[in-house]
């Protein structure tokens, strides 16, 4: 290649580019070594910067012109390198200022929610940042984490984290759900340590835990149980994992203790593992079984994991008390909500269903749902499910609550199989007993007749398969094919 | 001048505004100077949007202790 200082000047030195292009080094280096005076270079490195503006040059490639430059070893050079150094010290530095400008101006969104909550605000009502970081999601989240995290609160820096960790598509997911306090609420509520930052403390009410997957590992190990305890004045309980992959690998138990909730009872919720039988059996829950229960545990489970070609992804049993909850789930996913430890043994009441509700329909993965009271049913049936499972000492109102359930067709038309376990002489409602359910099949179209047709129906036989065909219940002989079925109906 | 006007008005809302705090007030107020003139219009706009507000102590509490520096 041609020694630069050896190609003469092929225009004046003060003509301009007349159109804005990338300037190369080649080019630089022939117009300097053209150059005569310190005047000429000066005007080339004012070139330079200005080319750098007009031709949208970047950082990083400017700070290479200045290190060639500088390569050059003249003062003049030195001069022009230095220059193109502060340009880009200047493209940061304005870039810096945007920054400040933006958070800045997120406060005065924030301050502009606060001023329209603030004449009716009182202690006990304060304005959270939900409708503030609504927004502020669909302008980027890392502005929202860098100002929770520099807000010097440790609440701004607890949502920080959790923030920063949920990826855009669980957040445009949750963000409505997303509430927290920026300000005064947290101090009230004492959280332990590590797995505050999994938590999110709503309106001194509610506690929405996000990612159970962390807690779940946190309890995996022996000896420790997460146990968080709450102030009183929380009420509402909501759990939510966003990451099913971890909870697909992981057995463990993670035990809220809600002692002090004032409106709800005590939970246990207990994530298991079919994938992983010797886990599940490792975990907490297990601890004071009988060798019965364990033995028929793990035939469950390893009947399950045999059988069933469908990815296992756990199963999530609440238990409203500390003793071994409903564990005759025999599908990927269940939800038993074991209505017969509470205290009186009856019904559950309002304020406990709706405790219930909410931790149960925040669990996303849920294809079943095993109705243990069933005089709930629009309180805990809320969302589509595949399967459900209904006791039959159903009554007619609860027969009734059913049909208003199955007035809302998007909880319903997902089902396809019934299964009306029969139930207990024990009174009240106890899941935990019914171990031969009697499985009815129907499509998507099942109407809310069905259920009051098939009260009606005899249960003697606990092993009786149900299909739903033409309006009615048909007998089906589920395991032995050669058996004719009954006579059909009309 | 009416940049230097500018300027000086902008220097003043800066100092008297309740969204920023002192230290706050001492930053914007040694960065003015190598501002844009876009940045400038920027921040003054969000300077008057700020004076525009009911403020109450509440607003100021989250300013002094809760705000991002």
């Amino acid at each position: 290649m041609t020694n630069p200082a050896e190609i003469p000047s092929a225009s004046p030195p003060s003509t301009p580019p007349e159109t804005p292009k990338a300037l190369t080094l080649d080019e630089l280096r022939k117009r300097i070594d053209a150059a005569k005076t310190e005047e000429e270079h000066g005007q080339i490195a004012q070139e330079v910067i200005a080319k750098k503006s007009e031709a949208n040059i970047d950082a990083p490639t400017l700070k290479n012109w200045a290190l060639e430059l500088q390569k050059l070893k003249t003062d003049t050079m030195q001069t022009i390198g230095e220059k193109a150094e502060n340009a880009i010290d200047d493209v940061e530095h304005d870039k810096k200022v945007d920054r400040d400008l933006a958070i800045l101006n997120a406060r005065i969104q924030f301050l502009q929610e606060l001023a329209k909550k603030a004449p009716e605000a009182s202690e006990s009502d304060i304005p959270t940042a939900e409708s503030f970081l609504e927004r502020n999601f669909n302008k980027g989240k890392d502005m929202v984490v860098k100002l929770l995290t520099s807000s010097k609160n440790a609440t701004g820096v607890m949502m920080a984290s959790v923030i920063s960790k949920l990826p855009m598509s669980a957040i445009s997911t949750f963000v409505d759900q997303i509430t927290i306090f920026i300000a005064k609420q947290m101090k009230d509520v004492p959280f332990i340590g590590e797995y505050a930052k999994n938590f999110i403390a709503t309106k001194e009410k509610k506690i929405v835990i996000r990612d159970i997957s962390n807690l779940i590992k946190k309890a995996n190990k022996p000896g420790q149980q997460p146990k968080i305890i709450f102030d009183e004045k929380v009420s509402d309980l909501e759990l939510e994992t966003i990451n099913p992959e971890a909870l697909k690998k992981t057995a463990a138990q993670l035990v809220v203790d809600c002692q002090k909730f004032k409106n709800l009872p005590e939970i246990t919720i207990t994530v298991a593992d079919f994938a992983n039988p010797s886990a599940f059996l490792n975990a907490k829950r297990m601890e004071n079984a009988t060798p019965e229960e364990k033995a028929k545990e793990a035939a469950i489970v390893k009947d399950i994991t045999e059988k069933s070609s469908i990815p296992h992804l756990g199963s999530v049993t609440l238990n409203t008390s500390n003793e071994i909850g409903a564990t005759k789930a025999a599908d990927k996913w269940n939800i038993n909500v074991d209505a017969s430890q509470f205290k009186d043994g009856a019904a559950i009441s309002g304020s406990q269903a709706d405790g219930l509700k909410v931790v149960l329909a925040t669990i996303k993965k849920a294809d079943s749902l095993r109705m243990i009271d069933a005089s709930k049913p629009t309180e805990l049936a809320w969302k589509p499910v595949k399967e459900m499972r209904i006791p039959t000492n159903m009554t007619a109102d609860m027969l009734g609550k059913m049909d208003e359930l199955f007035e809302k067709p998007e909880i319903h038309t997902g089902i396809t199989t019934l299964r009306i376990a029969k139930a207990a002489d024990s009174p009240g409602v106890n899941i935990v007993k019914l171990e031969t359910p009697t499985m009815l099949v129907a499509d998507s179209n099942i109407p809310p007749v069905a259920f009051a047709q098939f009260s009606n129906t005899d249960l003697t036989n606990p092993t009786k398969k149900w299909e739903f065909k033409g309006g009615n219940w048909e007998p089906v002989a589920a395991s032995i094919p050669t058996t004719p079925p009954a006579a059909p109906k009309p | 001048m009416p940049q230097t006007n500018t300027t000086t008005n902008l220097e003043e809302e800066i100092r008297a505004s309740r969204l920023l705090r002192d230290d706050e007030k001492t930053h914007w107020l040694t960065t003015l100077a190598t501002m844009t003139h876009d940045q400038r219009e920027k921040l003054a706009a969000i300077l008057a949007s700020a004076a525009t507000l009911p403020w109450n102590s509440e607003m100021e509490t989250y300013v002094k202790t809760n705000a991002a520096a």
